[in-house]
């Protein structure tokens, strides 16, 4: 077996072993941020931003006239 | 100039190529893959684009994506605030996409293109307002896009002049008809964003016994506007689950376990909830009516697939004219947004008008016979007046043929390049079809293909419908006459098939005709359950031989399967 052979069976295998191990970390990293950080901001929700109330006379939302311009649109945002 | 069009990454990923203003091609990245509905990069849809066009990626003037990635992870982070701790599970899905892909769309396109190419970035109801009015007969339309959600966008109201589109109003995520739909679909226990269809095929055999139910989950204006109930649903908070616990105490009962029995409850709330998305529907569509005052109405968005509902806005609003392009769903995004720039962002004028979907592969007869040689299997090889002759007989004789023929169609619907064909008068022929291929729910119906001249005989219509996007009744008279097409409600998803668009099938029709007097047969996707329909002469044979499908007629090629569903060498 050879040099370049070996190491690829190498990094195959150190892949194997450390992807469930980086998806749990991946995991464990989110929830800190989704439970200590988070809540700091979750306050947004009292402006009612997924508009949940009901009621009033119209539920359409006026639409921003879009910018023709092909400069504008190589961003995405 | 070269423009592709690119959709992908939620559903039903799309490739779409246009050349100075002309769709040159577009095609699903499914029907390569053979995985259903895939969302992953189109790489093999692009390259089957370019290959269309004969250019190298290099040689492309624009490519451009479907939507802004970055008002998308805006809506997903903004949801996840608003409704912090229950979206937890939403979060820890969607954030390692977004971080590791999506907000790197860029980089993440050019890498799979191969290319340092700027992109554009369109916008989801954009794309979709682009997809059916650009590529419409109108000069001026109304345009309707409705679908699941795009960035923030469900719904939007507008309208089209020329090339310039103006779409004045909209309703936001998580108020959406699409995820109305889809919640409805989960309730009845089929599988969301792939079996919508059903719950439209199951509803004719209930009554509205339930629709004040669903008037509790969404509150309609006069203007057409329209706000869901959200107490009663869960996708704004869960990636995983469309309603909650109190969604299915309001119907009264719990969700339907998949692939269990089917009730006359669940007929009930199929045909309720298909009442509910017809009345909204509908009254955006009046409101449109109202506001704008033209008489032509384009629709896109996945919603637009309904064809129940296009057909009853056809009947029940003020609009004379109404199109729906054929990948109404997000793979039409592809062809809307590379429109989009040509026309909107381009100025250039509008050169090309949709009169038909077939705009995928095509295989000649030289690569049919190549197949056929390398895979050792003889075929009768025969002239085209031969072909439609010895076909049409075999559809008279009830055999269940399989019918691959030119340029695959774009969109979800096969329609005569891609199709199962069959006999529209035996009584017998959705269970034999259901048995020997589909293989899938006795309720869904199949749809017929006539000759546009003879559609007003047969139906109740006088109109085109060449994507199967209308369901009119069949005439009273001649119900008796076409059991296998129609539906329980006396219905038929129409399409109507002219020899400018697909001069073979229509010569097929026609022989049948001569030898039944009926300009009608049956038409259904060629494919078995769960398969994307197939693509090349190998994926046709393939399910050919693993089906129970008795002929396969492969361009000039035709095989037969004997009595024991041999193939016949």
């Amino acid at each position: 077996m050879s040099m370049a052979s070996m190491w690829k069976r190498f990094v195959k295998g150190w892949k194997a072993f450390w992807h469930p191990v980086g998806k749990v970390q991946t995991i464990i990293l989110l929830s800190v941020l989704f439970f200590v950080i988070l809540p700091f901001f979750s306050p947004i929700r009292f402006k009612d931003p997924l508009r949940k109330r009901l009621g009033g006379p119209s539920f359409w939302i006026k639409r921003k006239p879009v910018v023709l311009d092909l400069e504008r649109h190589h961003f995405p945002f | 100039m070269l423009i592709i069009g690119i959709s992908c990454f939620y559903h039903d990923a799309a490739a779409a190529i246009v050349k100075d203003g002309v769709l040159i091609a577009a095609a699903e990245e499914e029907r390569f893959t053979r995985k259903k509905h895939t969302a992953d990069f189109p790489t093999l849809a692009v390259k089957y684009c370019l290959e269309a066009a004969g250019a190298t990626i290099e040689e492309v003037d624009h490519i451009a994506f479907y939507e802004k990635p970055f008002v998308k992870f805006d809506r997903i982070l903004t949801t996840v605030l608003a409704e912090w701790p229950l979206s937890y599970n939403s979060f820890i899905r969607a954030m390692p996409l977004w971080l590791k892909s999506r907000l790197w769309m860029k980089k993440t396109i050019r890498k799979e293109l191969g290319t340092e190419k700027d992109i554009i970035f369109g916008d989801h109801h954009l794309a979709h307002a682009a997809s059916a009015f650009l590529v419409s007969p109108f000069d001026r339309a109304v345009i309707l896009t409705l679908d699941g959600v795009g960035e923030w966008t469900t719904t939007t109201r507008g309208y089209g002049e020329g090339i310039d589109i103006h779409l004045e109003d909209e309703i936001q995520f998580p108020h959406s008809i699409g995820l109305f739909y889809s919640a409805l679909t989960a309730y009845l226990g089929f599988e969301v964003n792939d079996a919508e269809w059903k719950v439209m095929g199951l509803a004719p055999y209930g009554k509205p016994t339930m629709v004040d139910k669903f008037e509790k989950l969404v509150q309609l204006r006069d203007d057409g506007s329209f706000r869901l109930d959200l107490q009663y649903f869960a996708h704004h908070h869960s990636a995983k689950q469309m309603i909650n616990s109190r969604y299915e105490r309001l119907m009264g009962r719990p969700r339907r376990v998949p692939e269990s029995e089917l009730e006359t409850f669940h007929h009930d709330v199929a045909h309720s909830g298909q009442k509910m998305t017809e009345k909204l529907i509908l009254n955006l569509a009046r409101s449109a009516y109202e506001k704008y005052r033209i008489p032509n109405l384009c629709i896109a968005g996945g919603v637009g697939l309904n064809s129940v509902a296009n057909w009853k806005i056809l009947k029940e609003t003020p609009f004379e004219k109404l199109f729906v392009q054929p990948a109404a769903g997000d793979d039409g995004g592809a062809l809307g947004v590379a429109f989009w720039v040509w026309n909107c962002l381009l100025h250039q004028p509008r050169r090309f008008t949709m009169t038909n979907a077939y705009f995928g592969p095509a295989y000649e007869n030289g690569q049919i016979s190549g197949f056929l040689k390398s895979a050792g299997i003889r075929a009768r090889e025969l002239s085209r007046e031969e072909l439609v002759a010895e076909t049409a007989k075999r559809i008279r004789a009830d055999r269940v043929i399989g019918w691959f023929q030119g340029r695959m169609e774009f969109g979800p619907r096969a329609l005569g390049s891609r199709s199962i064909l069959a006999n529209p008068m035996n009584p017998n022929m959705k269970d034999i079809i259901n048995a020997k291929v589909k293989f899938r729910e006795r309720f869904r119906p199949f749809a017929p293909s006539v000759l546009r001249e003879e559609v007003s005989h047969y139906f109740d219509l006088d109109d085109d419908s060449p994507y199967m996007l209308l369901v009119p009744k069949v005439k009273n008279e001649k119900r008796d006459l076409l059991p296998a097409i129609t539906h329980e409600d006396g219905t038929g998803r129409v399409q109507t098939v002219t020899k400018a668009d697909n001069p073979l099938y229509y010569d097929l029709i026609r022989e049948f005709q001569k030898l039944t007097g009926v300009p009608v047969v049956v038409n259904t996707s060629f494919n078995v359950r769960g398969e994307p329909i197939v693509c090349t002469p190998e994926d046709a044979y393939n399910c050919f031989k693993k089906s129970g499908i008795d002929v396969l007629v492969l361009g000039n090629y035709i095989l037969d399967k004997d009595a024991n569903g041999e193939v016949v060498q």
